[in-house]
């Protein structure tokens, strides 16, 4: 069976918030409190001493009391008895006749000295009592406030890497120790752990499965940085719930991912199937008659001179001149796809670029009226000329192609808003009603009916040059009949003076 | 070495070198120039081209630019270093820079592939035209073309008999483009020419001068019959 596994092990970089209990070994850390305990009484002894001469003696055990709870409210029960104890020793040892010794001489001094043990080590119960719980209090809101922001970065990350990142800053910042996350694709959950226990030889580690609707994700596995220790029921417990969130935003993730796959895939077939329908029809149909129109040529009685031979000729040539301008378009659009496309952009007159458009449509527009509205003074574009004069000549023939002869196309460019207008309409039949936006979409033509031959990527080209150059192209509805297309280009400083 | 292919034809007829590895383009291009009145002699890589074009002197050459041996443009410059005889570039459709450099190189047009034949055709007669006028020198003082005549003695120019004034800077533009009759000048060659070849980097003065000589020549400078835009490469001056 196949596995792949991908580690991240992060480690804690500051102390721990959450103490971990020990075991039976005892460390220096858990000396400190009943250290603490004994210096408490100390301090609280020498009060008393500093304050005997003014306050009776009875009022010297208020002193204790203060040190006993504040040792009880620091450092909890075991510390506080030990406190309580030491205290009532000393003032027995210190305070009370025969001095410094046990013994007490007085009678009712024996029963302060019993009270004050009594109420002292109920006193630091009460307190130790009271400190866990508002520890307890401190903790849970702590974990839900660690699990809530967990949760929140979750739901922000947006690829597997930003959640297993999220996922180890928290976990790390609540357990010190170790946090590494292992994901599996299509593991099951006991493989997963056999790997991990190989990885990890020391039992140590928690392993935390992540699961998330039956499958199994991966692994966390927490190692707590402290030898020895390791982690108490209320952190395991807060570990598995953090467990599931990384878990389900993981799955989450997944789904999301596979929806987009899927979206693409099924856009890129469409687009393959266009492109294939396209080319079959846009190619195979011309070939198909410039094949016959050949053939008939060839064994057929007509000779030139002959109105069928010429006929033939003709047919030959057009056809053979649309297989070559839907094999030009197919390269153009491809071209301008493939990134990055190089501009070769300098300054040139918008006249310049249209009079070169309009001599490379010159037979095509020969039946139609043109009427060009161009001002005296020239409009300087920064544009790469050839691209643009592309754009120009798709948009010219569009109008010639959809527009009877005899009808006019209109061209105009003017300067309008720090922009670049040019307009160019024909009077045609117009765009079909729906979304004028689809005009430009690759093999997108206006009415699929139409006999007019083209493969649809005439406006698509458009709209990649105006995008390429920074501008737009929109598609309008005349009022009485046919089209009109607006490209907008933004103008840029720097336009050259019209002096030598 | 590969011999010259040669038709037997009138030794008067002009000899056109084809300098072309594509058969079929070569054989397109021997099919139009020999039924156009032009003998052909066909070489299919930079090396033979090279040799034919010193061993047969011909009076005009077609090179591809994209040969197996090599780039047409180094013929172009090596034919330059000693003779002035019309050399065309041929090549693919888009590949202006190549075009221009070619053109920039020495070459005095450009056909694109696929070329129309009666473009090629008056194309390659403009430039033999000017050839033989340059043995002539008198007949190059004035030259027409359609209405527009520009008599370069008295430096008067005419359309349709009428006189148009032009500045001097609009002028000597319009004679480079007249040099060249019937094909590209580059935006490079004619900034040299008309301003200096300190100024090649000043193609908006190409434009603008350009403009203001369609305005004044052209009977509809929307719709110009004379001077021909070449997008990315230059001007034209339409022969007829």
């Amino acid at each position: 069976m196949q596995r792949s596994f991908r580690s991240q092990i992060s480690q804690a970089a500051d102390t721990p918030k959450f103490p971990t209990d020990t075991d039976t070994k005892i460390s220096y850390r858990t000396l400190v409190p009943y250290g603490a305990s004994l210096l408490a009484t100390a301090v609280s002894s020498l009060f008393a001493w500093a304050l005997e001469p003014w306050i009776a003696l009875d009022s010297l055990v208020m002193v204790y009391l203060v040190g006993v709870v504040a040792i009880a409210a620091r450092y909890g029960r075991g510390p506080s008895i030990v406190a309580a104890v030491a205290s009532s020793l000393a003032f027995d040892f210190f305070f009370t006749r025969p001095f410094f010794s046990l013994r007490i001489a007085d009678p009712r001094l024996v029963m302060t000295v019993a009270v004050m043990l009594l109420v002292s080590v109920v006193i630091s119960q009460l307190t130790a009592a009271l400190r866990d719980r508002s520890r307890a209090a401190i903790e849970h809101a702590r974990r839900i406030a660690a699990l809530y922001s967990l949760t929140r970065d979750l739901a922000r990350a947006s690829d597997e890497a930003q959640i297993l990142d999220a996922a180890r800053r928290h976990v790390v910042r609540l357990v010190a120790g170790e946090v590494e996350i292992l994901r599996s694709s299509g593991a099951s959950e006991s493989g997963i752990s056999e790997v991990a226990t190989r990885l990890h030889p020391d039992a140590e580690a928690t392993v935390l499965p992540l699961l998330a609707a039956g499958r199994s994700l991966g692994v966390m596995l927490v190692r707590p940085s402290a030898p020895g220790a390791r982690l108490h029921g209320r952190q395991a417990r807060f570990l598995g719930n953090c467990a599931k969130q990384v878990a389900s935003a993981l799955e989450r993730e997944r789904l999301v991912r596979a929806a987009h796959a899927s979206e693409r895939a099924a856009q890129e077939e469409q687009l393959r199937n266009s492109l294939l329908a396209s080319v079959s029809h846009d190619l195979r149909q011309p070939l198909t008659v410039i094949e016959s129109a050949a053939t008939s040529l060839l064994e057929g009685p007509a000779a030139p001179g002959d109105p069928v031979y010429t006929e033939r000729i003709n047919l030959l040539v057009s056809e053979a001149r649309q297989m070559s301008d839907t094999v030009n378009k197919i390269l153009d659009m491809t071209r301008l796809e493939s990134a990055p496309v190089q501009l070769e952009r300098q300054w040139v007159p918008i006249e310049t670029i249209l009079l070169g458009a309009l001599d490379r449509v010159r037979s095509r527009l020969a039946g139609h009226v043109v009427l060009t509205d161009i001002p005296a003074k020239l409009i300087w574009t920064y544009v790469d000329a050839l691209v643009f004069e592309k754009l120009l000549t798709n948009l010219l023939e569009n109008a010639a192609k959809y527009s009877k002869p005899g009808s006019t196309v209109g061209i105009s460019a003017r300067s309008v808003d720090a922009a670049l207008e040019i307009r160019i309409s024909d009077e045609g039949d117009g765009l079909p009603a729906g979304d004028l936006d689809a005009v430009f979409q690759k093999f997108r033509r206006g009415d699929q009916r139409n006999a007019v031959p083209g493969i649809g990527l005439g406006l698509a080209i458009c709209r990649a040059v105006v995008e390429l150059h920074g501008g737009t192209i929109t598609a309008y509805r005349r009022p009485i009949a046919g089209t009109e297309f607006v490209v907008r280009l933004p103008t840029i400083p720097g336009a050259p003076e019209e002096t030598e | 070495m590969p011999h010259p292919r040669q038709i037997s034809a009138p030794q008067d007829l002009p000899l056109v070198l084809i300098v072309e590895d594509d058969p079929r383009m070569r054989a397109l291009l021997r099919s139009v120039l020999r039924g156009n009145g032009f003998r052909t002699l066909e070489a299919g890589n930079l090396k033979d081209g090279l040799e034919f074009a010193t061993s047969a002197l011909p009076q005009l050459i077609v090179v591809d630019l994209g040969l197996p041996d090599g780039h047409g443009t180094e013929l172009v410059r090596r034919v330059r270093e000693w003779s002035s005889i019309p050399i065309f570039v041929l090549s693919a459709c888009d590949r202006s820079q190549d075009k221009v450099a070619g053109l920039n190189a020495g070459a005095d047009d450009y056909v694109t592939k696929p070329f129309t034949p009666e473009e090629l055709v008056a194309r390659v007669r403009a430039a033999l035209r000017r050839m033989a006028a340059r043995e002539r020198p008198l007949a190059t003082a004035a030259f027409e073309t359609g209405d527009l005549r520009v008599d370069m003695i008295r430096r008067i120019v005419t359309v349709s008999g009428r006189r148009i004034y032009l500045t001097p800077t609009e002028y000597r533009l319009l004679v480079t483009l007249v040099h060249q009759a019937g094909n590209v000048v580059t935006h490079e060659r004619l900034l040299s020419e008309v301003w200096g070849p300190n100024k090649t980097d000043c193609i908006h003065y190409a434009h603008i001068y350009m403009t203001h000589l369609r305005r004044k020549v052209e009977p509809d400078p929307m719709n110009p019959v004379y001077l021909m835009t070449e997008t990315g490469i230059g001007y034209r001056l339409a022969a007829h």
